[in-house]
């Protein structure tokens, strides 16, 4: 066995050109013999035949490469190479040997090809007939335009599900937060250890309101409502509507009762003054019931709510019209049906 | 893909003919404003409903608007993507019509798993091509033919092209007849433009 097969093709150097457009062929002594017709696009004022082979390549890959012997060594390897006169075009690279101990060396752009088309201005005929860099560009356009869809569609997505999520938050009438929104805010708080006040309000003779003047006037007198509470309380303070005539205020940052007490002492002062509404005097009032993250060593939601009730159901007994700080001590729970229902029937 | 022909309808609309016409199509058809999430899958029911409506209002027939849609996709800088993307599958117009043959299955490759249509091509001396379609949209046929007519346009090359109605086997076919392939400059395409 005298060595591999032999094919014994003969082909020109031009149709070699055409066979391969970016190839090399080189003689024994590493001198370019011939060259494939893009490397003229590529390079237009550079003559690569006559000249030696690592004068106008460099290869990087494998490493340690600097010797025409070197490279001819290198047979079925994937090389990694470099313009001389382009330093930022790499090319992917392999050899074999021809007759006449020539050496042909094929490259290819490999991944950056776009960017090579680019800067080099090259089009389909500039590529074999075989090659697939016209299909990666085609992938690579492609592909850029449906992920820029997906991320523009993701991110409308992601604006309507806030958009949702607010909404499914937000008291309809008043544009204050609902039950849902407040407890949620709470749930923040107290996972984020921050000390906060609260605050339940409560209207009185709201009903009377509704029966008086329709439920048309009602609601506007909760949007009023609503609206004082707003401009009484800071801009990081949160108001929640319970339902009903009932609202809850949150105070993150201020836990002193004296200065909660005052607070809502304010509120209901103000609720107390007669406002119109469609030309019609409206008279109601609030009552009050304040707690505070201060007073619990494990601050708890429905804990908490149900003991600014039980302050609020105080201030109701005592005579409306006024706030009262919850205090454990002195604040039983209604108890017992009676208790029960003299609590309802004072809402 | 009718997600995506929807939302091609509605910019055609609101691109040729106005705001004003659009409003009224989406009124029409239960729509808030804009079709539906193009990438998102939808029923072919509304893409009947919006060329039905379309044509009513600017008193155009179904085969009329779609070649105009046809045209718009090809010609129009708002769908410019779209227009490169064809350009890929052919140096000269003449390959490109070769190359029609694959578009669906370019096609798949952005969007898996679409079938909308089919095609086949069979040339013939004198510069003389046949488009063979089907496709499960009737009237596909129509948009493929306005696109062929700018897609000539593009390229720099004059032609005739003839179409048939729907056989009764569902197929179409479009004959090109190329007359003279570099009868105008047409517009240029380099394939690096949208990398740099």
């Amino acid at each position: 066995m005298t060595g591999p097969p032999n094919i014994g093709l003969e082909i020109p150097y031009e149709a070699l050109g055409r066979l391969l457009p970016m190839h090399v062929v080189l003689a024994a002594d590493g001198t370019i013999l011939s060259a494939g017709p893009t490397f003229a696009r590529i390079l237009p004022n550079s003559d690569l035949v006559g000249n030696a082979f690592l004068d106008r390549f460099i290869v990087r890959r494998p490493p340690c490469v600097t010797t025409f012997e070197e490279m001819r060594g290198l047979q079925a390897r994937q090389l990694r190479l470099e313009l001389a006169d382009a330093p930022r075009t790499t090319l992917n690279a392999h050899c074999l040997p021809a007759a006449g101990d020539r050496l042909v060396v094929d490259t290819s752009f490999g991944i950056n090809v776009a960017r090579a088309v680019a800067e080099f201005g090259l089009d389909q005929s500039d590529f074999a007939p075989t090659s697939l860099a016209v299909e990666m560009l085609y992938l690579i356009e492609a592909k850029t335009a449906a992920i820029s869809e997906l991320q523009d569609l993701t991110l409308r997505l992601f604006e309507e599900k806030s958009q949702a999520e607010r909404q499914a938050e937000t008291d309809s009438l008043t544009g204050v937060l609902n039950r849902r929104g407040i407890e949620r805010a709470l749930g923040e708080l107290i996972e984020d250890e921050q000390e906060f006040g609260l605050l339940h309000v409560d209207l009185d003779f709201f009903k009377t309101v509704n029966d008086t003047h329709g439920h048309s006037a009602g609601d506007q007198v909760l949007t009023r409502v609503a609206r004082t509470l707003t401009m009484l309380t800071r801009p990081t303070d949160l108001i929640g509507r319970l339902g009903g005539d009932e609202f809850l205020i949150v105070t993150p940052g201020i836990t002193d009762t004296d200065l909660l007490r005052a607070m809502a002492s304010q509120i209901i002062e103000t609720l107390d003054r007669p406002f119109d509404i469609a030309g019609c005097d409206m008279r109601i009032s609030a009552s009050a019931g304040v707690t505070s993250s201060g007073l619990y060593t494990a601050p708890d939601i429905s804990r908490m709510i149900e003991d600014a009730d039980r302050a609020l159901y105080r201030s109701k007994l005592d005579g409306r019209t006024r706030a009262t700080v919850f205090d454990p001590d002195t604040m039983p729970r209604p108890a017992g049906t009676a208790e029960a229902a003299r609590a309802a029937e004072l809402r | 893909m009718y997600g995506l022909l929807n939302r091609a309808i509605e910019c055609f609309v609101r691109d040729t003919y106005g705001e004003a016409a659009w409003a009224e199509t989406a009124l029409s058809c239960g729509l808030q404003g804009h079709t539906p999430e193009p990438m998102l899958p939808v029923s072919p029911d509304l893409t009947d409903s919006l060329v039905a409506d379309i044509c009513r209002q600017l008193d155009k027939t179904r085969a009329h608007l779609l070649e105009d849609l046809g045209i718009y996709l090809v010609r129009h800088s708002r769908y410019e993507g779209l227009r490169r993307l064809l350009r890929f599958s052919g140096h000269t117009f003449g390959d490109f019509v070769l190359s029609l043959d694959e578009l669906a299955a370019r096609v798949r490759l952005v969007l898996p798993g679409t079938e909308f249509f089919s095609l086949n091509v069979q040339a013939y001396p004198g510069r003389r091509f046949e488009v063979n379609s089907v496709s499960d949209f009737a009237g596909f046929q129509r948009i493929l033919f306005g696109a062929l007519r700018a897609m000539a346009d593009d390229y720099g090359v004059l032609v005739t092209m003839e179409i048939s109605d729907p056989a009764a086997s569902g197929h179409t076919q479009i004959l090109v007849t190329v007359h003279a392939p570099d009868f105008a400059s047409g517009r240029g395409f380099s394939l690096g433009a949208r990398t740099a």
